[in-house]
């Protein structure tokens, strides 16, 4: 486990000091404070409703921006030769990256505490759809960055690595709708559908195969960037 | 591409076949086996227990097909409706719910004879009842006693969907008979003094009706369940009240609505009852509709009737109605209950023919508040107990109430009539009455819950202050330490 705490340490500097980083989250709070001040003055209900749409979207969006250099940029820049005759396993390696990927997005989504606080503050907001509405846009987003991660393992093209994330990501995103062309076949699509599996929490409502269904991806996800690290290794 | 290399990929291939079948296989099993917690306040997306108690008891399947337009405009509302099915088809094996698309399958829709998006039809054992998406959904009525209802939806769809699970699973079908011969209201009728909306949504309950001329028969007929009498015009013949009296004290039940200056001739009989009459018509100056001081907004008593009314907050709207109280000196055995009153405002004017602004005269006048109805029950004895031809389902339960016999006395009967059914809450009012005569003590009257939560009034500060921090000084302070970290690089 040390070994992947000091990678991700490691990231976590290197994220931070990235202006990407502070950009994409910038644009974040912007969008989704707008959004959120639109919604409060025009006297929306004192819910995260309206803008929980629009933080997924968003959070879709940015999370290949997020990603994209995680693992192409050691292959752009030849570090990962140091990492692959170090004695660190690629799921070390994995392991550390996915847990810097997870500290930014927790710092993303601290800074969006502010709109539970004012609902709190103006308004009497439900407040179990508020906690399960972050617990799922943190799985939701842990997701993202899972795929976006494993898409940046496979090429040593940054740019390459955000569109195959962005390219995926809308695909799972929108592949229920491949249901209505093959109904015979909407129970699997749906199935594997994230905004399904999200629509829950943000309802207020906690179930066992959501949860199951984002840790499935998350753990999927970084099993094929293990395992993509480990053929490229070889 | 080398030996190695080969061996590499479908070793990295075999790996990821493998745990893709193990997640989505794992993926099944949980599916069938899912763990729920609702976090709403509310508990919205969660089935009351009363719910999951008749589902529990469900001896036959029922079959419920749901017409939904997919992207329809339906839209939230149609998902919410869905997802309440799939509540009921998670918590019993009986419900089956098959979900039809009328754009994508006409055929079947039009077989069927649905034209309304949102149309569900409930089916089992020969029954059925069809209800609509709309039906679930209501917006309070807006009386001025609660501004914080304004424009918050309630959705009522467990209640909806339960009780036309009830309806089509009831096994014996009970009557409902409405009296005629005095003069009564009409139930044929489809005009302003008619009552033909009232029998039917006595009919969609899943209920037999039948009119039963009071002076031609010696006895009540046995299949009757429930009498409803509707305003007595006429004088009613001691003989025609002894029928009815022998008919209660059987256990039988009785609806009996009263007009103004109307039914003074069952004022010995209702007093057998322990109820009476006052020869008056109820004024309230706190409780009414304007600009009218007899069309009355009721207070609630305590009773099963209307108990989900008052929980509520559910107005009804009597149009005019005389008092009729709990009797001085009750016989024994005999339970009266307050259904509505006046406020304390209310009086009951018994000076009904002064041209004068009508105002409380002490001594003549009924004082307020003023008793509008009134619910009666008498236990019968072992060996008198009621054969009903229909035995029903819900009295042969552990739960079902003793042998009684049962009165509603309502001072009003203009209040379901055909104008007034629909008008505030007077339908669930009235089929309210009627469930509680037919000992239907499970007819629910689950609770509506809100999806929606309260608006937010922002004051001006409030405004500013969202914008201020959301939109500008939080992302501004991201910029900043993002500008500042690379700039201390830079020169590092």
């Amino acid at each position: 486990m040390r070994p992947a705490w000091a990678i991700a340490k490691k990231e976590i500097r290197s994220l931070f000091v990235s202006p990407v980083a502070y950009a994409a989250i910038a644009v974040y709070l912007v969008i989704n404070g707008f959004f959120f001040w639109l919604a409060a003055v025009n006297g929306a209900p004192a819910s995260l409703e309206p803008i929980s749409g629009m933080m997924s979207i968003i959070l879709l969006l940015i999370a290949p921006l997020f990603t994209m250099r995680i693992v192409a940029e050691e292959y752009q820049n030849g570090t990962v030769e140091l990492l692959y005759t170090s004695p660190i396993t690629s799921t070390q390696i994995v392991l550390g990256k996915y847990l810097a990927i997870l500290t930014l997005l927790a710092v993303l989504l601290g800074l969006t505490l502010q709109f539970p606080a004012f609902l709190i503050a103006f308004g009497a907001p439900d407040r179990g759809p508020m906690i399960t509405g972050y617990l799922g846009i943190f799985l939701l987003g842990a997701s993202l960055m899972a795929v976006g991660m494993f898409a940046s393992s496979i090429t040593s093209n940054q740019m390459i690595a955000g569109l195959l994330s962005f390219g995926i990501l809308l695909m799972l995103w929108l592949i229920e709708s491949a249901g209505m062309a093959a109904p015979q076949h909407e129970g699997f699509f749906k199935a594997i559908s994230m905004p399904r599996h999200y629509d829950n929490f943000l309802r207020g409502v906690l179930n066992s195969i959501d949860v199951y269904f984002f840790l499935a991806v998350i753990a999927g996800f970084n099993f094929l960037t293990v395992k993509s690290l480990e053929a490229r290794r070889g | 591409m080398g030996k190695r290399a080969i061996v590499l990929n479908s070793s990295v291939t075999l790996s990821v076949v493998a745990l893709t079948a193990i997640l989505g296989f794992l993926y099944a099993i949980l599916d069938r086996n899912q763990k729920q917690w609702d976090l709403t306040e509310s508990g919205l997306y969660t089935l009351s227990g009363e719910t999951m108690k008749i589902l529990g008891g469900l001896t036959q399947d029922v079959e419920i097909s749901a017409f939904f337009i997919k992207g329809g405009r339906g839209g939230g509302d149609n998902q919410m409706v869905m997802d309440v099915l799939d509540r009921y088809k998670k918590a019993s094996v009986r419900i089956k719910v098959k979900e039809v698309d009328p754009q994508l399958d006409p055929l079947t829709t039009q077989k069927e004879n649905v034209r309304i998006d949102g149309t569900l039809i409930f089916r089992s054992g020969g029954n059925e009842k069809r209800v609509l998406k709309d039906d679930m959904l209501t917006t309070p009525h807006m009386t001025g006693f609660d501004p914080n209802q304004m424009g918050r939806r309630e959705f009522n769809g467990e209640e909806t969907i339960t009780n036309a699970i009830m309806s089509v699973t009831r096994t014996g079908k009970k009557k409902v008979c409405f009296l005629q011969g005095y003069g009564e209201g009409d139930t044929e009728d489809e005009g302003e003094r008619g009552y033909s909306e009232a029998l039917k949504q006595v009919g969609e309950s899943n209920l037999d009706t039948e009119t039963v001329t009071l002076f031609s028969v010696e006895e009540i007929p046995a299949d009757c369940t429930a009498l409803v009498w509707i305003a007595p015009q006429k004088d009613i013949p001691e003989t025609a009240v002894a029928t009815l009296d022998r008919f209660l004290q059987k256990g039988g039940a009785l609806g009996l609505f009263l007009d103004v200056e109307r039914g003074d001739s069952l004022a010995p009989f209702l007093s057998g009852w322990g109820a009476e009459l006052d020869k008056d018509i109820v004024i309230d100056l706190s409780r009414f509709y304007v600009p009218i001081p007899t069309n009355l907004a009721p207070e609630y008593g305590f009773h099963k009737i209307v108990d989900d009314l008052r929980d509520k907050k559910a107005p009804v709207i009597l149009p005019v109605a005389r008092s009729v109280r709990k009797a001085a000196e009750v016989p024994e055995g005999i339970v009266t209950d307050d259904l509505l009153r006046s406020s304390e405002d209310g009086w009951g004017e018994t000076n009904m023919d002064s041209d004068e602004k009508p105002k409380y005269d002490d001594g003549t006048d009924v004082k307020g508040p003023v008793s509008l109805a009134l619910a009666i029950t008498k236990p019968i004895g072992d060996g008198e107990k009621k054969s009903k031809a229909n035995p029903n389902e819900e009295n042969s339960s552990e739960n079902a109430p003793a042998p009684e016999t049962r009165i509603l006395v309502v001072g009003d009967a203009d209040f379901f009539s055909n104008p007034y059914l629909l008008a505030q809450y007077n339908r669930d009012l009235f089929l309210n009455g009627i469930h509680w005569l037919l000992g239907e003590e499970k007819r629910l009257s689950i609770r509506a819950k809100s999806p929606e939560t309260d608006p937010m009034m922002l004051t001006g500060d409030q405004n500013r202050m969202i914008f201020l921090v959301s939109v500008l000084t939080l992302p501004l302070c991201v910029v900043l330490f993002g500008g500042a970290v690379w700039y201390g690089r830079r020169n590092r």
